[in-house]
């Protein structure tokens, strides 16, 4: 642990940070049709970040129809306004502006930056793909096909290969249990009408976040908003995703999943559990308690023990997702073939012995000192301060939240941080996906005395 | 895909490729420098500072783009530093520049690595601090502490509160004069870069092909190693040739310090005057040999076979450098190509053929010529040739006939956009600054960058084009699928 790392220069215990700049304000306020509205004003760079997000995302994907939340704003994005795919491009273009599609489990975002000078032109474009889509049959086949290639494409990459299988083998067939952008198969099947519906159902005026941060004045920015976005619709707001709300089925004892890959020398390791909500007054103590263990930070016994001390790995980390419904604890590292099975026991049994033992005080001490100072770091970013205002809006926490973040981990003790951890962290009882190659890291699983039945090998292109 | 390689994943952004163009003006000894206007013209700076600076200290230069005005100074025994202060900022970017890179290496030598190999031993522990204390005390006082390493350069970044850069001060200054490394911390933090190393090439589609790419366009030029170096080499670096490549480079005469955030610029260098003021010079560091090569000269190819689901094609092109006067032009050349949903290879190979799930393209920010990256994925059943075709058609076009004003304007909004999208933060700053500083012929070169992209013509795009890329001359890297468990 930590406290066995501090030399005796270390002034255990001392107060946080003297002070930390403060994070720039944020006004927020009903915007268009009953929606909320968002808006950090800094003129020192003529460039305005924007991210307008619904309330839904593919936790919202109906059954049997995982991501068609995604492929319909990719499909709302892909011409609109009377102007077609290559038309909206371009005209996004020539105010030097990008919009992007993002989808997560709890929300769906439109995400861009423009030039001051240009927002207006960026906001009619943008009120165009929201409420005047114009869901051209053939342009949904296009975007299907691409999205379905995006997804092939990232069976390129090994760490988000692991990601994508490892929410399934630890939600299982709970709605953050797929991957945002979908599954072949689901895509292939949406109808033009049901994601069209599915579209306008969700990005309703009552359901959406629109968010700015730069060069823009709040009072002249929401009169343009109503006028720009007069013709959308107040909703009513969806429901909520009756699944999402049921508490996800923990797994039991260690359940290993082997996505198999050829000539890999490498192990993409990921494994977690099931959690808390953001909204939980859990929430915080647990992140700061997980930050202990597997933080970004060269102190957290992760990194401490896998690589500093043994070399066993480039990188180590754990962390909690912050989620409207049940959030997730999900530890990662990469590891060589051979280093595999070492470094898999070594991170079991830390976690073990973290759950069992909890934190000492002066690990506290640190790593609030470290969360705090981080997140000022973290704010400085305008599109990460941004990110994390709309993360916090959609997971139903204070307005405030992420200007008070400091204090909240300032007010929590050793004490209600090992409660959290006895309550909250099941480290007997864990999702683990590798990316591998099976034919290697099985032997030495088996060797390593896994049960042959604890281990689930499955192709890298099969989901 | 940029080369440069990161110590740790805690930042990931990877470092845009931004243009410069060649300033004119004189960064010399003395109160006189040069200053860039937000228009983005080069005026002369008064060099006049609100509050005195320490005696020990001469403004060399400033430059000022929009609300950012950036200035640097020059310590007696050779330590420079830039200052890009902002009250808004919520904390500081600290970083340290040393003029040493992948390129100041022996390949023939096998001493590939080396300079990346200290992006992980400068965190052990120095004459006066034990092992490890380096990180201890940034994170305890809310800091990041990381590190990247490039053809040019290798820099030290710490993020921390603005009220803790007097802790930054102490600590780099330090180990900028007194690393004290051991055998068993070298053999450790190189076991880690061998797995860093598979990470990011061995398992890496896209590592493998960049380093490829860039090894079969380059024949003697230092940018055919890879900066993270070759794993045989790596697996070979001692202690004493650690302990030598330190003494030879890291020096407050071989360094540059880049501050932005919320500072106050004199008591800033009244810090720094106190824990870098008594570093002695070092003996200058041997010459740097490297002579510049146009790579690649010839069309060299690679054809490999990976587990992917579909062919993957890059093709690197000839690019200039960072500060070479040709570079804002090749820029919006290159944006125009693949720099958005519009650009013309995007539209022909995403939306209109489909022949692709994705196109991007990235110019390296290089000293010397480097090379301008296309990258394709195909989809199912479309061969990479066929999107070679399409580049070298798209090439060779823009090199025939001048581009139209609308795609011009286009291409230098969305470039203008980029590069305000940089400086948006504390860190985003420093790490430009820095960037062009070591590598662009100047911090003031990132400043005039607005300007210059403003005053390239249609005429500029097409000779850029015709000189560096329809010249038949490409690097192209291909990885055809194996191994799949189903067709």
């Amino acid at each position: 642990m930590i406290g066995a790392l501090l030399s005796a220069t270390l002034a255990v215990g001392a107060a946080a940070p003297k002070t930390t700049a403060a994070t720039p304000g944020a006004i927020r306020r009903p915007g268009p049709a009953g929606s909320v509205l968002i808006v950090e004003s800094n003129p020192t760079i003529p460039l305005v970040h924007v991210v307008v997000a619904s309330r839904s995302g593919s936790a919202s994907d109906p059954r049997h129809r995982e991501g068609m939340t995604n492929l319909a704003a990719e499909w709302a994005r892909r011409g609109a306004g009377g102007k077609s795919r290559e038309e909206l491009d371009a005209a996004l273009d020539a105010l030097g502006a990008t919009l992007e599609v993002s989808t997560l489990p709890d929300s769906t975002r439109l995400e861009g930056e423009v030039l001051s000078r240009n927002l207006d032109g960026f906001l009619a474009l943008l009120s165009d793909v929201i409420v005047r889509p114009t869901f051209s049959t053939a342009e949904l086949d296009r975007t299907r096909r691409e999205v379905i290639g995006q997804i092939d494409e990232q069976r390129n990459d090994d760490r988000a290969l692991a990601a994508r299988y490892f929410v399934r083998n630890l939600y299982a067939d709970h709605p953050y249990g797929h991957p945002p952008d979908g599954i072949a198969s689901a895509l292939e099947a949406a109808r033009p009408e049901e994601v069209s519906a599915h579209f306008r159902r969700h990005f309703v005026g009552k359901n959406l976040v629109f968010a700015f941060s730069g060069d823009v004045e709040v009072d002249a920015l929401a009169a343009e908003l109503k006028r720009t976005f007069k013709a959308l619709s107040a909703g009513p707001p969806p429901e909520p995703n009756a699944l999402e709300l049921r508490e996800p089925v923990p797994p039991k004892g260690w359940r290993i999943q082997l996505v198999d890959k050829p000539d890999r020398q490498q192990t993409q390791l990921l494994f977690g559990h099931t959690a808390v909500r953001a909204t939980d007054p859990d929430f915080v103590p647990l992140t700061l308690g997980l930050a202990v263990f597997g933080g970004h930070a060269m102190n957290s016994t992760m990194m401490s023990e896998i690589r500093r001390k043994r070399g066993l790995a480039y990188g180590a980390y754990l962390q909690l997702s912050e989620r409207r419904g049940v959030g997730a604890a999900t530890g990662w590292v990469f590891s060589g073939s051979d280093k595999t099975v070492t470094t898999l026991k070594l991170a079991l049994r830390l976690y073990v012995a973290f759950m069992d033992k909890g934190v000492s005080a002066e690990d506290v001490a640190f790593f609030k000192r470290f969360l705090i100072g981080s997140h000022a770091s973290e704010m400085d970013v305008p599109e990460h301060r941004l990110a994390a205002r709309v993360t916090a809006e959609v997971a139903g926490l204070p307005a405030d939240f992420v200007d008070r973040y400091p204090e909240h981990v300032e007010a929590q003790t050793a004490a209600g941080v090992n409660a959290v951890i006895k309550r909250r962290v099941h480290a007997r009882d864990l999702a683990i996906t590798m990316v591998a190659t099976a034919s290697v890291i099985k032997k030495l699983l088996l060797d390593a005395k896994v049960q042959e039945s604890a281990i689930d090998v499955v192709p890298y292109d099969a989901y | 895909m940029s080369p440069l390689s990161f110590e740790s994943t805690l930042f990931l952004s990877l470092a845009l490729a931004l243009p410069g163009l060649a300033c004119a003006a004189a960064a010399g000894r003395g109160r006189t420098g040069s200053g860039t206007t937000a228009a983005g013209s080069v005026v002369p700076a008064t060099g006049a500072a609100a509050d005195a600076p320490p005696a020990a200290f001469q403004e060399i230069a400033s430059a000022s783009l929009g609300a950012l005005t950036a200035r640097k100074w020059r310590l007696p025994n050779g330590l420079e530093v830039v200052l890009l202060p902002d009250p808004h900022a919520t904390n500081v970017s600290y970083t340290t520049w040393y003029r040493v890179g992948s390129r100041n290496e022996d390949e023939r030598a096998g001493e590939t690595g080396l300079a990346h190999l200290f992006e992980h031993l400068m965190f052990t522990q120095t004459k006066s601090m034990p092992a490890d204390e380096f990180d201890r005390a940034i994170e305890a006082a809310g800091g990041n502490a990381n590190a990247m390493t490039f053809y040019e350069f290798t820099a030290y970044v710490d993020d921390l509160p603005a009220t803790e850069i007097a802790l930054a001060a102490r600590l780099e200054a330090d180990r900028m004069t007194n690393l004290d490394m051991r055998k068993r911390q070298v053999e450790n933090e190189r076991d880690v870069v061998v797995e860093e190393r598979l990470s990011a090439v061995e398992d890496s589609i896209d590592g493998t092909m960049d380093e490829l790419m860039y090894k079969q366009a380059f024949k003697s030029h230092p940018y055919r190693w890879p900066v993270i170096g070759w794993m045989k080499d790596i697996k070979a670096i001692t202690s004493q040739k650690a302990v030598a490549f330190y003494k030879r480079f890291y020096a407050p005469n071989n360094a540059v310090l880049v501050i932005a955030g919320n500072i106050d610029p004199v008591p800033t260098l009244d810090l720094i005057a106190k824990h870098y003021g008594g570093i002695p010079t070092a003996d200058p560091p041997p010459a740097d040999r490297a002579q510049p090569e146009r790579a690649p000269a010839a069309e060299v190819r690679t054809t490999l076979t990976r587990p992917v689901p579909a062919d993957r094609l890059v093709i690197g092109f000839c690019a200039p450098g960072l500060a070479d006067r040709d570079r804002a032009a090749y820029e919006v050349a290159g944006e125009l190509l693949a720099g958005g949903p519009s650009s013309r290879l995007y539209r022909t190979l995403v939306v209109d053929k489909e022949w692709a799930s994705s196109v991007h393209a990235d110019v390296a920010p290089t000293r010397d010529p480097g090379l301008y990256g296309v990258w394709v994925q195909m989809t199912k059943g479309h061969a990479a040739e066929q999107a070679e075709k399409v580049i070298v058609d798209a090439v060779t076009a823009i090199a025939a006939q001048p581009v139209s004003g609308a795609e011009l304007a286009k291409s230098i909004a969305r470039l203008e956009t980029e590069l305000w999208e940089r400086l948006s933060s504390s860190h985003g700053r420093a790490e430009a600054l820095g960037e062009f500083e070591t590598a662009g012929g100047g911090f003031q070169n990132l400043f005039t960058h607005a300007a210059a992209l403003k005053s390239v013509t249609a005429e500029d795009v097409r000779r850029v084009a015709a000189a560096y890329l329809a010249t038949g001359a490409r690097s192209v890297v291909i990885v055809r699928p194996k191994g799949q468990s189903r067709s």
